[in-house]
């Protein structure tokens, strides 16, 4: 087995050809020292005349090979050589290196592979008085019109602000925890992030992906999750959940704790405001997390205080109450139901929410 | 001898035909394709294949000794492996059926190899990277290379399919033992099994692999012998049920009386705990004997995510009311689930449900408020069920061991797949067997992610 690379058999035996496309094929060589005309023998194309012969050597130099001048070919890999129809040749500089090309103009796919160039960089052509011009994915460079082009890479750049930091990646595709970070912010802060782009703004998560090539990005706003004064006691996280979870409930700004109580996992959700329509203006809401979750289902969730509605009317399936930590808390006996069954792998304390969220408000809506 | 850790290279019965038809077309010429592989985590470098890209032929220049490929489907391995940290195994085939790395494969390592670790950016892989080379009849022989560019073979490369495969380096022969003759034993001598749940059927299971001639065994469960368990739970004494010995104690004190060569490790714990998982992780092969729908579960979970067959039995006695009021037998039933890597899950069988699970933790933890809601109707209730008895466990766990014998030395007619479940019901006197087909395929647990956090996904397991 071998790559590209040939063997101690193989070795002279055969050069590898291809036309401006770039796609070399093998070519089997009866000689180790052919002349560029032995070349456009053994290619069999004709009239021989009306060919050039260029090799593309090892350091990445392209150069043309005169009809009687011989290659040596003694060298360790299988040499190559670009053989085109053309009458004249055209200079370029790729990458500070004078390479020669035997058409009017050279694609942007030829450019990466002369130059081993990779898809993270970006190529442009150097200009004087105007600023250096991209040479955009699938297009191609014109070689005739000016002078000798000059074209290099570099890594692509894309800049964020962060709060007033602006930080720069390599890529367009970052994470908004990487962000935070490269920016110097702690992001286990529980900030709540912003996204504020020529089209508005949006409130994003830690882990989500934000795309710098969108236009009018502007920046990531942080605000610090609003601390209430007083004496609020440390949360509690006897247990984990799972990581979007955790995201999710301290990016959506809320106060929340883990615990069990006797052998029962109790998620409580601190002054979880509601909407109009019940006597309070804002409840605590425990989910139960079973053990084996995010497998097992959640089912149900419990209030605290107790919720009724402001015009007396009963609240369906919230008659039981269940103690946690001592505190009587109110069944509300919602259920997916067989339409809408637990989903393992999709369903989550966030998506539960949701359904608690909209419980809530069913009871309600006029 | 064996150094340790030891590389083991582990792929899925798919991905292995996948890559048999692709390496051997027919045409009798070598062919390429790269492997990208995840270290488990666990002691031994063991080295699970997560994605498989296969060189076109037209791509290379083909003929029966020699084969030459395009570098860049290796720059391409690169970079989706630096991402992941994954390792980069290079596999071609030897149509001829030469056991050996060629001359020219040692040349084409020592250039390529050095490549890929050159061009690496962040820490190289802890397993580094390798080659490896296919024979016409499937059999896999690899090595790998650290950073240092030392050399070691791949000690143990294994395929779990419906068929599971292990070839060892410095076999003589590829072929796999005859089933229950001395090469099975010896055989087994070299194999790991982990045995969750050392009770009414695991202890039946345990006794059969270990009197087999396995070489080590590691034994979970969490829970004591009681009085009551010695009418079912093998080796069990009055003794260990008048000290509280636990099960899983108990039951390496009795393996030591008649077997010196064997190792066992007991973790006296439910195997819900990071623990008892990751101990189980290290296996070769997993029996479920639970009778929990959470151990299912997790036993599910962890043949998924470190890629081990899993054998799972149930036994069950379910019972009706007659018009006058006494209970009577509905059927006696056994069934054995085999579960392998990329196949349906214990889940995708429904030998357990989200809503299980539930329910069944809601048991455990409030057993009122468990009532109310079956009382209610939210959740469903289990049909009364009668107590197994031992002469059911034993059959029950005898079909399991003789499943596994069944994959690992075949002996079937008709081969295994049409064996994906076996269910025996005593009362009707029949015995149906189900497809690998016959079920649901979700995907929804991933496979080979080792011990990715939360371990196994779940966050009552993370670190």
């Amino acid at each position: 087995m071998s790559t590209d690379v040939t063997t101690e058999e193989s070795r002279g035996l055969f050069i590898e050809v291809a036309g401006t496309d770039l796609v070399f094929r093998p070519v089997s060589i009866a000689d180790r020292s052919p002349t560029g005309r032995q070349i456009l023998g053994y290619c069999d194309v004709a009239p021989r005349e009306e060919y050039i012969v260029l090799q593309w050597l090892s350091e990445g130099d392209v150069e043309e090979v005169r009809s009687d001048e011989t290659v040596n070919l003694d060298g360790q890999t299988a040499a190559k050589f670009i053989v085109s129809k053309a009458d004249r040749l055209y200079r370029f500089f790729l990458n500070d290196r004078s390479l020669s090309w035997p058409d009017r103009s050279i694609s942007e796919a030829a450019l990466r592979i002369l130059g081993k160039i990779p898809s993270a960089e970006l190529l442009y052509v150097r200009r004087e008085v105007e600023s250096d011009r991209p040479i955009e994915v699938g297009s191609s460079l014109p070689l005739a019109d000016l002078g000798v082009e000059s074209v290099y890479s570099r890594l692509a750049q894309w800049d964020l602000n962060v709060q007033g930091v602006t930080v720069k990646f390599d890529r367009p595709d970052v994470l908004v925890r990487d962000a935070l970070v490269k920016a110097g912010f702690n992001p286990e802060q529980g900030w709540i992030i912003v996204l504020k782009t020529r089209d508005g703004k949006r409130q994003v998560t830690i882990d989500e992906m934000v795309d710098l090539r969108s236009p009018g990005i502007e920046k990531l706003r942080l605000t610090p999750r609003e601390i209430n004064n007083g004496e609020v006691p440390q949360s509690r996280r006897q247990f984990r959940l799972l990581p979007v979870d955790e995201e999710g409930l301290t990016a959506r700004g809320l106060r929340w704790e883990t615990f069990v109580d006797g052998a029962r996992r109790w998620l409580v959700l601190h002054a979880m405001e509601l909407p109009p329509g019940y006597a309070v203006a804002s409840t605590s809401i425990a989910i139960e997390i079973p053990s084996s979750y995010p497998t097992a289902e959640l089912d149900m969730f419990y209030c605290y205080p107790q919720l009724s509605r402001q015009d007396g009317m009963t609240i369906p399936q919230t008659q039981v109450t269940e103690a946690i930590e001592g505190r009587g808390f109110q069944r509300w006996s919602r259920h997916r139901g067989a339409i809408a069954p637990w989903r393992p792998g999709l369903d989550n304390v966030i998506t539960h929410l949701a359904l608690v969220e909209a419980a809530l408000l069913r009871e309600v809506e006029v | 001898m064996t150094i340790h850790p030891r590389t083991l290279l582990t792929m899925t019965g798919r991905q292995h035909g996948q890559l048999h038809s692709h390496l051997f077309p027919g045409d009798g010429l070598e062919a390429a394709a790269v492997l990208l592989c995840r270290d488990a985590g666990v002691s031994d470098h063991k080295l699970m294949v997560v994605d498989v890209t296969l060189v076109p032929h037209d791509q290379c220049r083909r003929s029966p000794y020699l084969l030459v490929w395009p570098g860049q489907f290796i720059a391409d391995a690169i970079n989706v492996a630096e991402e992941d940290g994954l390792s980069i195994i290079l596999l071609h085939s030897h149509p001829g059926g030469f056991r050996q790395f060629s001359d020219l494969d040692n040349e084409s390592d020592a250039e390529v190899i050095a490549s890929i670790f050159a061009g690496w950016a962040g820490d190289a892989p802890r397993a580094g990277h390798g080659s490896a080379i296919m024979m016409p009849d499937g059999e896999l022989i690899g090595r790998v290379y650290d950073n240092r560019h030392q050399c070691r073979s791949v000690d143990v490369v294994s395929v779990v399919g419906d068929v599971i495969r292990f070839w060892r380096h410095g076999c003589e022969s590829s072929e796999a033992p005859m089933a229950f003759g001395a090469g099975m034993t010896r055989e087994l001598g070299k194999l790991h099994a982990c045995i969750i749940g050392v009770s009414g059927t695991g202890s039946i299971v345990a006794e059969q692999l270990a009197r087999m001639g396995f070489g080590k065994m590691t034994l979970i469960d969490y829970d004591l012998v009681e009085a009551k368990n010695l009418n079912r739970i093998l080796n069990s004494t009055l003794s260990d049920a008048n000290s509280n010995a636990r099960k899983v104690d108990m039951f390496a004190a009795a393996i030591a009386s008649y077997r010196a060569d064997l190792e066992v490790v007991t973790v006296g714990q439910t195997i819900a705990s990071r623990e008892a998982v990751l101990a189980a992780a290290e296996a070769d092969v997993i029996f479920s004997c639970v009778d929990s729908a959470e151990g299912r579960h997790i036993a599910d979970r962890i043949a998924r995510a470190f890629m081990i067959p899993l054998f799972d039995v149930g036994v069950s006695i379910p019972t009706r009311r007659r018009p006058d009021g006494h209970t009577a037998i509905a059927e006696v039933i056994g069934r054995v689930d085999y579960i392998q890597p990329s196949g349906s899950t214990l889940s995708d069988r429904a030998v357990y449900t989200a809503a299980s699970l539930r329910a069944e933790y809601l048991a455990r933890v409030a057993p009122e408020s468990y009532a109310s809601e079956l009382e209610a109707g939210y959740i469903k209730g289990t049909i009364e069920e009668a107590p197994s008895v031992i002469a059911l466990n034993m059959r029950a766990a005898s079909a399991a061991v003789l499943e596994f014998v069944a994959r690992a030395f075949p002996f079937r007619h008709e081969g295994n797949a049409g064996m994906a479940r076996s269910v025996f019901a005593l009362a009707d006197g029949d015995e149906d067997h189900f497809r690998e087909a016959d079920f649901p395929n979700s995907g929804i647990l991933e496979v080979a992610v080792g011990v990715r956090e939360p371990l196994l996904g779940l966050p009552e397991l993370g670190a």
